[in-house]
């Protein structure tokens, strides 16, 4: 499979739940090249630092510690290893808290196999994979009046096309149909993304860790 | 009389037996031990050879009984060992858990309510006579200690699966402490003390306290911990009974309905559905900050229509408005646009996006299925064109639905809000 023309991306199955993982290997089918799997946050940090993997399909709740940890403990060990984060939690304390540790991308577990695929196609690929529900996070997050003044505001706000960019993915469409809603091409669209990506993970913006932990709290 | 019971390996020169009858009788036979074991504890505590505390004991019983009444303080309030961990005379041990610090307080603090009561009545010219009344009012109290220190031995006792002694010693126990408090009260009274010498007692009786005091602390702390961890318990238990209820009557209940309907595959997609966003509902509640919320109504809304029609409806809202009449309104519309996609789409996902801002609220229908051609519905469908359109345009919204055969259905809803 490794000397297969179109190089499916190699990845690393981490949840605790070995039917989950069985179901996503069978999805998955050969779409991908999973190099191992792991069900805890140690046994998951060891395969991830012995295969190094393009992709780590990694749950947001691992028992020892949760998918935020396994992203840094790995560090510096696997440059090239790329997270993808999947999971049931649709609370947006645990979305927020995965991007900022790094993942490219969060998707839920109700996701098809295609989409699955491409998705782990896309994060392998350097873009960054927003859901639906991710994005409408980041609008609800980045949506009001931040203070004139903040420190920095170019990682303060999106701009106007991200938020367009955003709308669409929130309504559920993919980056192609986004693209043609907006006469752009798909690689501005993930431009576009990835820069949001970045400021998710960048920003000081206090109103973003309140907010995630407000949406727990009531 | 108490069952299985041994106590801190050691005893004590002190040859008073009179805490005997009410003191934990010991049925094993704990090496070491003269009386109650206090000294050799003590001994063992302070790393010293347990004659040393023996003599201290005797010849603090000489002056005025102190060394009686401190070793009776001792016997009541340390807790005796509960398994053999602590043998003879074993150093830093710690009884029951507590830390070295805990036994050390007890023993300054009991040395030092004896030792200055003593010293504040001597000063007094209080003849040694005159204390022993207080003596053995202080006997009193620390059999009542006793007795509060016993409900917890129990309570630990019988979680490990041990005898319990019998209620009816306890009863006595406090009994008696009760009686010797007054006795020794009253012998106080009838002793004659003269009225200037009243003053100084008066202080002498507060140092006594405020060391009963120092002595009690550590285990009105460990009672009031104890309190706590079990009002914590009551409340985990309660929580549990919470999730195993929310287990039983959703998702035991649709894992029944599921099997019995197993050959049925969108029956058992749309138990399956409910049940997940049931669980979801009350694992991640919706934060809804206001009390008539959009955004609740939207989701509400979103479940029926996945239970009537068998589809997925994922539903993103950004923001909160609440609930006002055009709104109203707009809910219906978005019901009508909503059901129409899980009708006749023929795909299992219809998407809905809600943004709301302080100037408008926006909804967003869509679905990648079947589409249909505008020009196609006859003039007396009342769903598309009544139900969407009309009801938004009468309540000075904007509507528009944009769809063709093969390239699904979207459908924009805006409202404003003043």
């Amino acid at each position: 499979m490794m000397s297969q023309v179109t190089n499916p991306p190699s990845v690393v199955l981490v949840d605790d739940h070995r039917m989950f993982r069985t179901g996503v290997r069978t999805e998955l089918g050969d779409q991908v090249h999973i190099l191992g799997e792991a069900e805890d946050v140690d046994s998951a940090v060891a395969v991830i630092l012995a295969t190094q993997p393009q992709v780590v399909l990694l749950d947001v709740h691992l028992p020892g510690g949760n998918g935020p940890e396994v992203i840094r403990k790995v560090g510096e060990g696997a440059p090239d290893t790329r997270f993808l984060a999947l999971s049931v939690s649709d609370a947006a304390e645990d979305v927020i808290a995965t991007i900022r540790a790094g993942a490219r991308g969060y998707v839920t577990k109700s996701i098809s196999g295609a989409e699955l695929a491409d998705a782990v196609r896309q994060v392998a690929a350097g873009d960054a994979v927003f859901s639906p529900r991710l994005a409408g996070f980041v609008l609800d997050a980045f949506a009001g009046s931040v203070e004139v003044a903040e420190i920095d505001e170019e990682l303060d706000r999106l701009t106007p096309r991200e938020r367009d960019v955003m709308r669409l993915i929130a309504r559920g469409y993919t980056y192609r149909e986004a693209a043609s809603e907006l006469f752009l091409s798909i690689k501005t669209i993930e431009t576009h993304v990835s820069s949001v990506l970045r400021k998710l993970q960048l920003s000081n913006r206090n109103e973003l860790a309140r907010w995630a932990s407000d949406r727990r709290l009531t | 009389m108490p069952g299985t019971r041994h106590h801190r390996g050691v005893t004590t020169p002190s040859t008073q037996s009179s805490p005997a009858p009410v003191a934990p009788r010991l049925t094993r036979a704990s090496s070491g031990r003269m009386v109650g074991g206090v000294a050799r504890g003590v001994a063992g505590h302070l790393g010293v050879d347990v004659w040393w505390v023996r003599g201290a004991f005797v010849l603090l019983a000489f002056i005025g009984g102190a060394g009686f009444l401190a070793y009776a303080i001792l016997w009541a309030l340390v807790p005796i060992d509960t398994d053999g961990q602590q043998e003879r005379g074993s150093p830093a041990a710690t009884v029951d858990g507590r830390g070295a610090e805990t036994s050390l307080l007890l023993v300054l603090g009991a040395t030092g309510v004896v030792v200055g009561a003593l010293l504040l009545a001597s000063m007094a010219g209080v003849s040694v006579r005159g204390v022993l009344p207080l003596g053995i009012a202080g006997l009193g109290a620390a059999l009542i200690w006793l007795r509060a220190d016993e409900g917890q031995r129990d309570r630990l006792r019988s979680g490990v699966g041990r005898v319990t002694p019998g209620r009816r010693t306890g009863v006595l126990q406090f009994a008696l402490g009760v009686l010797l408090v007054l006795v020794g009260l009253i012998s106080f009274g009838v002793g004659g003390v003269g009225l200037g010498q009243a003053g100084t007692l008066l202080a002498a009786v507060v140092v006594v306290v405020v060391g009963i005091a120092l002595v009690a602390s550590p285990f009105a702390l460990r009672l009031w911990r104890e309190r706590d961890a079990e009002r914590r318990a009551r409340i985990r238990s309660e929580e549990r009974a919470e999730v195993a209820a929310q287990v039983h009557d959703s998702v035991l209940q649709s894992l029944t309905l599921i099997q019995r309907n197993a050959t049925d595959p969108a029956e058992v997609a749309r138990i399956a559905r409910a049940q997940e966003r049931d669980l979801r509902r009350w694992l991640y509640p919706a934060p809804s900050l206001l009390t008539s919320s959009f955004r609740a109504a939207l989701e509400e809304l979103a479940a029926e229509v996945e239970d009537t029609y068998g589809v997925r409806v994922e539903v993103v809202c950004v923001g909160d408005a609440v609930l006002t009449e055009p709104l109203t309104a707009m809910l219906q519309a978005t019901r009508e646009a909503v059901s129409n996609a899980g009708r006749h789409s023929g795909v299992d996902t219809v998407s809905v996006y809600a943004e709301m801002t302080s100037a408008e609220v926006m909804v967003h229908v869509r679905d990648r299925g079947a589409g249909f051609s505008l020009d196609d519905v006859p003039d007396d469908r009342m769903g598309v064109r009544e139900s969407i359109l009309g009801r938004i345009e009468r309540h000075g919204g904007r509507a528009s639905v944009t769809t063709e055969p093969g390239a699904g259905t979207r459908v924009e809803l805006v409202m404003g809000t003043r």
